[in-house]
């Protein structure tokens, strides 16, 4: 052989040490450097690993050959030996490497030959067990043990040797020493390398310090009965080395140390006889068990998950707090129910779902609170509010100590929680909508609750602060009591004369109404809603009719009479201010009367609260008198009397300090003056005033007719049409129609309920149209003939302009043309208008003066005066009207201005708006027919004064007048502000002038008087143009209004920033006008960009 | 036998009835205590159909119990507005006796001793001894809430939250409550037990022999127990499941329905239980079995009470509070029935053989 061939490449191996286990016997260099060298020129000599490994596998086979011959193998253990030397060589490694199977081999190895006397000290097998242990064993001391138990080893010392150095290297040197006496005492050879290796350990322990941790147990523990080896009952009596020492059979479990031979450990302590082959079954340690088998509690087998249960969830925590216990009282624990989401669906011993019905969760809200379950009937109490109640000791009358004071404060207590309770109920009672809305059962259960007011009211009354919406119908609240008052305030010889003479002819038929009318008249003429003719003063309301009202007698005598009449009716302050209706007004003789504290009647039935009044007003600084009426009163509802009857029926402090009629009709002659005015908008006729030369009893004729038609919504009586002295007309009128106030009710809640919308679109207003209770088809005057087209507005407007080209030209002589005006009839009415000329236009709507043209005549002739015909009705029209035509049609201005007018009642407000007598509406036109005011609009005088130039610039208005146009439309818009009726569209050409002529006698006074007296009432504004108009009734109360179309710098500021606004329109308008009159210079618009005019509104 | 008549009396409360009492010597006259803040007054004796309604008497807030006093004309009423109050039935005159803390649940009388009971949500329970009116009420204090009320000749038993049971003897307290004028807080009752059902007891009435008392709960179970502490007599207590009935949804499954109301028989000792499934029962009690039961009533069945000679049952349904929710508008469901017994329809059947 070569050098090389002999001498190993150490470096091979040295590389690869790591991965070659040691073997005691030391592994052949060559073999190594042959398994590790992959030259491949070596090839044939260093097999490859996969070579390797094929060959391993070969030679594995050869060996497993072998072992399976075994049985008749002479020395089967050697077969095992060179298997297991061969897998040591072959895989240097081989206890690291699962492919070497080296641990199945050992235990292969010491399993077969574990009941082999043959083997028991053969130290090849020993070996085998002890490399098993090295290599595998987790418990080397308990493989020791059992092999000590079986006796493998006992006489070699190298099994002490390794045992003890193992208990030494695991620190216990007690137990190493143990074992080496053992090995001595049993003269296990080699003994004297046993010995020899004893003192060296000796040695080494002497050196070392004493290690106190050592666990103390015997070396070998004692194996309890059950854990007794297992003797081979079949081994036979083993080969004793004649050196091994006599097995020292008997004593017990006493001292194990001793007994290595632990044939029999059972314990008896009774036996001393050795009997070391027989008694007992000795269970257990037949085997260690391969690794895998002592491993497996480690390793969980897999099972089917069938019937298995997952730990899921985590333990409920239990309340940190700790639970209150009261400790005062003594404590009682019994079991509670703690879980009741748990308990409410069980399932019992037989099988049965079971539900608890009743609600364990609810009842047992807290369930580690023991004692806080809840009874049914708190359940039902808390549920019903009885529970968050404080109850105060009710006072009965057994108890001797009355405590007043403690019944008031439980009255107002009561009252409070009645208040508070169902405080919306409270307010909702006064509002009749609650009656139509809510069926009986809601009202008894209310009545039940207002049973306690009841109670409650004998301590006290109920002040109700409220503002009233406007009730749908006229409502009188009166007091019987006032009557007297009235009558001995209002006692005048003449009164009485002229009212026993016109009442002479319905005397009979009217004689409750009377009754009636005398408590009404009780000077109490509420502002809101004291519609009804009767007992609205009607005083300067209608500043037509007052006049005329005072002119129309029956008779001539009558008129003077009348006129008498009317002079002396001024001169008590009281008659003025009762007709001025104002009731905010606190007159001197009301004095008397009590304020009023509005008790909520607790059926209202079909009555409503009147407001006293503005609301602007405190209620309590004044009296205010708040008229009641009679339990069976029912108001009158009825169109317009007739001025005629007005006069005639009415007490005298409810006439209306009416002017004169006039008697110029300066119609046609005032054009020219219009001209001057560059107002757009219509102006009205002051109403003319002419006296009627002959009524006759047409006037109650008409009542009497007016009383049988359909029951329509009456206008406004703006000017009374009362009968003699009491209410007479109005009266019938109510006994006529009976129940029309009933239908009279506002729409039961709002018709629009979005919390935004726009105010004026179409869909909104037809859905109002359509829900509008009472309908419009109701409202007097309304005439609509929506599947008609009457198709004359092209024929009016070449009319119109044909008339300003006649009046341009009227100068020149020439007549180009004489255009027949045409002649308006409608459906309805017997009235017939003849178009004189058109006022104005507007975006939407022509305006046109219109002159009433009875029946009987011609068409033509039109006196202008002819106020006593039968063909006027009751509103007190007049010969001159306007006539406005919207197009596309729409009943919108006709419906607000209606509503305005009802709403205002009669009071100085309501003088302020305009009246609209007629509304015909077809499907392609429509012909508003309004009241016409002569005297110009407000743009009109702001013009008038801005052309008086001074030297410092254009002019502007006195200030005084524009104050008091300015408190006028403050006045006006407040009052329909409060009313809910929003004006939309203020500016100052939709103010018309309303400086009203007072009668002859009268004097204006030279000093404003803000009641109204010294003429002051007649004097003013008149709104026109309610075609934006808004009725806030319809809508929620907290509606916000979006103007979602094209704004101009006219808008308020709320509309073109999108912001949501109700009431700033017109507020802005206000702030429009009045900064025109007052303050001319200075750009208006930017003003009210800076937004101060309004935030000052 | 003869045939049973029930009707319904013409008049009943518009809202939920909270007690039904017969008066204490004439078997026609009826007290019947309601939500609607009423007492009402009923006379069946007359060929009226429907039995009449001789008065009612408004109260500020829903009246938890009503019971008679001394005589027929003698009423007193426990209020949700936390008086006691004693009503004059011939003259509407109402006084009151006490105010608790809280809503007043329940009132017994006891004609032995002239006492008037009432147990409140306050956890007290006011002795108002009305031989001497003049003294205010003693106050004894509960360990916890009471539920109900139930009085024998000689012994109240008063049924509160957490499954106590408290068993006064009447006279002796009645003694320690006149010794110490005033609130007496700390009087302990004759005997304290655990209630023998494991749900919120709901009701509690006494045998009127005086021997022990039912009570029942929430939960479809009625217990029997006895007063005597003896471990023989208490040995025979015993429960049972009632007012159940097949869940119409679920196959197999019942709806347990709480026992709202228990009457004893005055003469023969078997009483009649009403639950939320609108049954009444009548059990006996020393045989542990059900003598009957009667159809069933539309609604719940919410107070009982047999007549003084036994010869009425008044059974007061309206719609209970059972789940928690209720619709109850307050009207037209409230029904108080009279039912008129056959001579042995209430008699017990003897026990099991």
């Amino acid at each position: 052989m070569s050098v090389s061939e002999n001498l190993i490449d150490f470096d091979i191996i040295e590389s690869q040490k790591e991965n070659i286990q040691a073997l005691p016997s030391g592994r052949s260099a060559r073999a190594l450097a042959n398994l590790f060298s992959a030259s491949p020129l070596q090839k044939p000599e260093t097999p490859t690993p996969s070579d390797t490994k094929n060959l391993n596998d070969a030679m594995r086979q050869e060996y497993e050959n072998e072992l399976v011959n075994i049985a008749e193998s002479d020395d089967p253990l050697d077969i095992y030996d060179r298997y297991v030397r061969w897998t040591l060589d072959a895989y240097p490694s081989a206890q690291a490497t699962p492919a070497s199977q080296l641990l199945p081999l050992l235990e292969r190895a010491t399993k077969t030959f574990l009941n082999s006397a043959q083997y028991k000290n053969d130290p090849r097998y020993l070996k085998l067990w002890l490399s098993y242990i090295r290599f595998f064993s987790d418990t080397p001391r308990e493989t020791f043990a059992f092999l000590a138990r079986h006796n493998i080893g006992e006489g070699l010392a190298l099994f002490y040797e390794e045992f003890a150095a193992w208990l030494e290297g695991a620190g216990r040197r007690t137990q190493a020493e143990e074992v080496y006496k053992l090995g001595i005492d049993r003269e296990a050879r080699p003994t004297p390398r046993l010995l020899r290796k004893y003192n060296e350990f000796q040695h080494r322990f002497s050196q070392r310090p004493e290690d106190l941790q050592e666990p103390s147990s015997p070396a070998l523990p004692t194996v309890r009965p059950a854990l007794a080896a297992k003797m081979d009952p079949f081994a036979a009596p083993a080969p004793r080395d004649p050196q091994a020492p006599r097995p020292n059979s008997g004593v017990g479990g006493s001292s194990t140390t001793k007994s290595g031979k632990q044939k029999l450990q059972i314990f008896s302590d009774s036996d001393d006889a050795p009997p070391a082959v027989s008694v007992g079954e000795t269970k257990g340690w037949e085997s260690i068990g391969s690794l895998a088998d002592r491993k497996k509690e480690n390793v969980i087998e897999p099972k089917p998950w069938v019937g298995e249960t997952l730990k899921a969830g985590g333990k409920k925590s239990s309340t940190k707090i700790p639970v209150f216990k009261d400790e005062s009282m003594p404590r009682y624990e019994y079991p509670q129910v703690t879980n009741p989401a748990q308990q409410q669906v069980t399932v019992n011993q037989k099988g049965r779902t079971e539900r608890i019905f009743v609600n364990l969760e609810a009842i047992y809200h807290n369930p580690e609170i023991v004692g806080s379950e809840l009874s049914l009937d708190e359940l039902r109490a808390i549920s019903r509010g009885w529970l968050s109640k404080a109850w105060q000791p009710e006072i009965t009358a057994n108890q001797h100590h009355k405590e007043i004071s403690v019944n008031e404060q439980e009255n107002e207590d009561t009252v409070e929680e009645v208040v508070r309770a169902i405080p919306e109920k409270l307010v909702i009672a006064r509002d009749p909508v609650r009656l139509d809305e809510n069926g009986v059962a809601k009202e008894s259960g209310r009545e039940g609750r207002g049973r306690r007011m009841k109670i409650k009211e004998v301590n006290e009354t109920q002040i109700i602060k409220a503002k009233l919406s406007s009730p749908s119908g006229p409502k009188m609240t009166k007091r019987k009591s006032s009557k007297e008052q009235t009558m001995t305030l209002h006692t005048r010889a003449a009164t009485d004369e002229i009212y026993d003479l016109f009442s002479q002819p319905l005397q009979s038929a009217e004689d409750e109404e009377e009754e009636e009318e005398s408590d009404e008249d009780d000077g109490d003429t509420t502002d809101g809603d004291y519609t009804s003719g009767g007992e609205s003063t009607g005083t300067g309301r209608l500043p037509t009719t007052s006049e005329a009202g005072d002119d129309e007698t029956s008779d001539v005598k009558s008129v003077s009479e009348w006129s008498d009449f009317t002079a002396r009716k001024h001169i008590p302050n009281l008659d003025e201010e009762d007709e001025d209706t104002k009731a905010s007004r606190f007159t001197e003789a009301d004095e008397d009367l009590e304020a009023i504290e509005v008790e909520v009647p607790r059926d209202l039935g079909e009555d409503e609260l009147v407001t006293p009044v503005s609301p602007d007003l405190p209620p309590n600084s004044r009296t205010m008198f708040v008229p009641i009426p009679p339990e069976d009163y029912e108001a009158p509802l009825r169109p317009y009397r007739d001025p005629s009857q007005v006069s005639q029926n009415r007490l005298p402090f409810m006439t209306p300090i009416a002017e004169k009629t006039e008697s110029s009709l300066g119609l046609p002659t005032m054009r020219q003056n219009k001209d001057y005015f560059t107002s757009k908008t219509p102006s009205k006729e002051n109403g003319s005033r002419n006296p009627p030369v002959a009524f006759g009893s047409s006037p109650f004729k008409e009542i009497i007719n007016d009383a049988m038609p359909a029951q329509k919504i009456a206008q406004p009586l703006l000017s009374k049409n009362v009968k003699t002295n009491k209410t007479a007309a109005i009266a019938a009128k109510v006994q006529a129609s009976g129940g029309p106030l009933a239908k009279e009710i506002a729409p039961k809640g709002p018709i629009i309920k979005d919390a935004q919308c726009n105010p004026v679109d179409d869909y909104t207003r037809s859905m109002i149209f359509a829900n509008l209770q009472p309908p419009l088809s109701t409202y007097d005057g309304f005439f609509e003939h929506k599947d008609q087209a009457r198709g004359r507005t092209a024929e009016l407007k070449k009319f119109a302009k044909a008339m300003s080209k006649i009046s341009k030209n009227a100068n020149e002589k020439t007549m180009t043309n004489i255009t027949m005006p045409p002649v308006l009839r409608f459906p309805g009415t017997d009235r017939q208008y003849m178009v004189k000329r058109e006022l104005g236009a507007g975006a939407f709507a022509p305006v046109y003066l219109l002159e009433n043209v009875a029946e009987e005549e011609e068409d033509e002739n039109t006196p202008p005066a002819v106020m006593g015909r039968g063909s006027f009705d009751a509103y007190g029209r007049k010969a001159f009207e306007a006539l406005k035509m919207e197009d596309p049609p729409s009943a919108w201005e006709f419906y607000i201005m209606r509503q305005a007018k009802r709403r205002l009642g009669v009071s100085r407000a309501a003088e302020s708006v305009i009246n609209v007598y007629e509304m015909h509406i077809y499907k392609d036109e429509c012909y508003l027919i309004e009241e016409f005011r002569e005297q110009g609009t407000l743009l009109d005088v702001i013009n008038i004064a801005r052309a008086e130039s001074t030297a410092t610039g254009p002019g502007v208005m006195d200030e005084s007048m524009a104050m008091f146009f300015t408190i006028e439309l403050f006045r006006t818009i407040e009052a329909l502000h409060s009313k809910g009726i929003l004006h939309g569209d203020l500016k100052a050409d939709n103010c018309l002038v309303r400086l009203d002529q007072l009668a002859d006698t009268d004097v204006w006074s030279s000093r404003y008087r803000k009641d109204g007296t010294g003429g002051w009432n007649k004097k003013g504004i008149a709104l026109i143009d309610f075609g934006r108009g808004i009725d806030m009734k319809v809508f929620r109360p907290d509606v916000q209004f979006i103007a979602d179309w094209k704004t101009g710098p006219q808008d308020c500021a709320e509309m073109r920033e999108l912001r949501p606004w109700t009431y700033q329109i017109d507020y802005h308008g206000l702030a429009g006008v009045i900064h025109k009159g007052l303050a001319y210079k200075g750009k208006f618009e930017a003003l009210l960009a800076s937004g101060d005019l309004e935030r000052g509104l | 036998m003869a045939p049973t008549i029930q009707y319904e009396l013409s008049q009943p409360p518009t809202d939920a009835i909270s007690s039904v009492k017969f008066a204490p010597s004439s078997p026609t006259r009826l007290l019947v205590s309601s939500w609607d803040r009423h007492v009402y007054l009923y006379d069946i004796s007359g060929e009226e159909e429907g039995g009449k309604l001789i008065e009612k008497h408004e109260h500020r807030a829903p009246v938890l119990d009503v019971c008679f006093g001394a005589d027929d004309n003698e009423a007193f009423s426990a209020g949700m507005d936390w008086q006691v109050k004693r009503i004059n039935l011939e003259s509407g005159e109402q006084t009151v006796l006490s105010a608790h803390g809280a809503p007043v649940k329940s009132v017994v009388y006891s004609k032995e001793h002239s006492l008037l009971i009432s147990s409140s949500w306050d956890s007290t329970l006011h002795f108002h001894d009305l031989k001497n009116p003049e003294k205010g009420p003693t106050t004894i204090k509960l360990p916890a809430k009471p539920h109900s009320l139930s009085i024998t000749a000689s012994k109240l038993v008063v049924a509160m939250a957490s499954r106590l049971v408290f068993i006064y003897e009447l006279q002796s307290t009645l003694m320690l409550a006149s010794q110490s004028n005033g609130a007496t807080s700390d009087l302990t009752p004759w005997q304290q037990r655990e209630s023998s059902l494991k749900f919120m007891t709901r009701a509690v009435a006494c045998m009127p022999n005086d021997d022990g008392y039912a009570s029942s709960s929430i939960e479809g179970r009625v217990a029997v127990e006895w007063f005597d502490p003896s471990a023989e007599s208490q040995a025979r207590k015993y429960a049972f499941k009632c007012h159940r009935q097949p869940d119409p949804e679920n196959e197999g499954a019942d709806i347990v329905y709480p026992v709202n109301a228990l009457a004893f028989h005055p003469v023969f000792g078997t009483f009649a239980s009403g639950g939320g499934d609108g049954v009444v029962a009548l059990w006996d009690a020393n045989a542990k079995r059900r003598i009957r039961q009667y159809q069933k009533y539309p609604t719940s069945v919410a107070a009982l009470c047999f007549s003084c000679d036994g010869r009425y049952l008044a059974i007061g349904t309206c719609p209970g509070f059972e789940n928690g929710q209720e619709e109850y508008s307050g009207e037209g469901t409230t029904k108080v029935y009279i039912r008129e017994l056959g001579e042995t329809e209430a008699k017990g059947k003897g026990p099991k053989q």
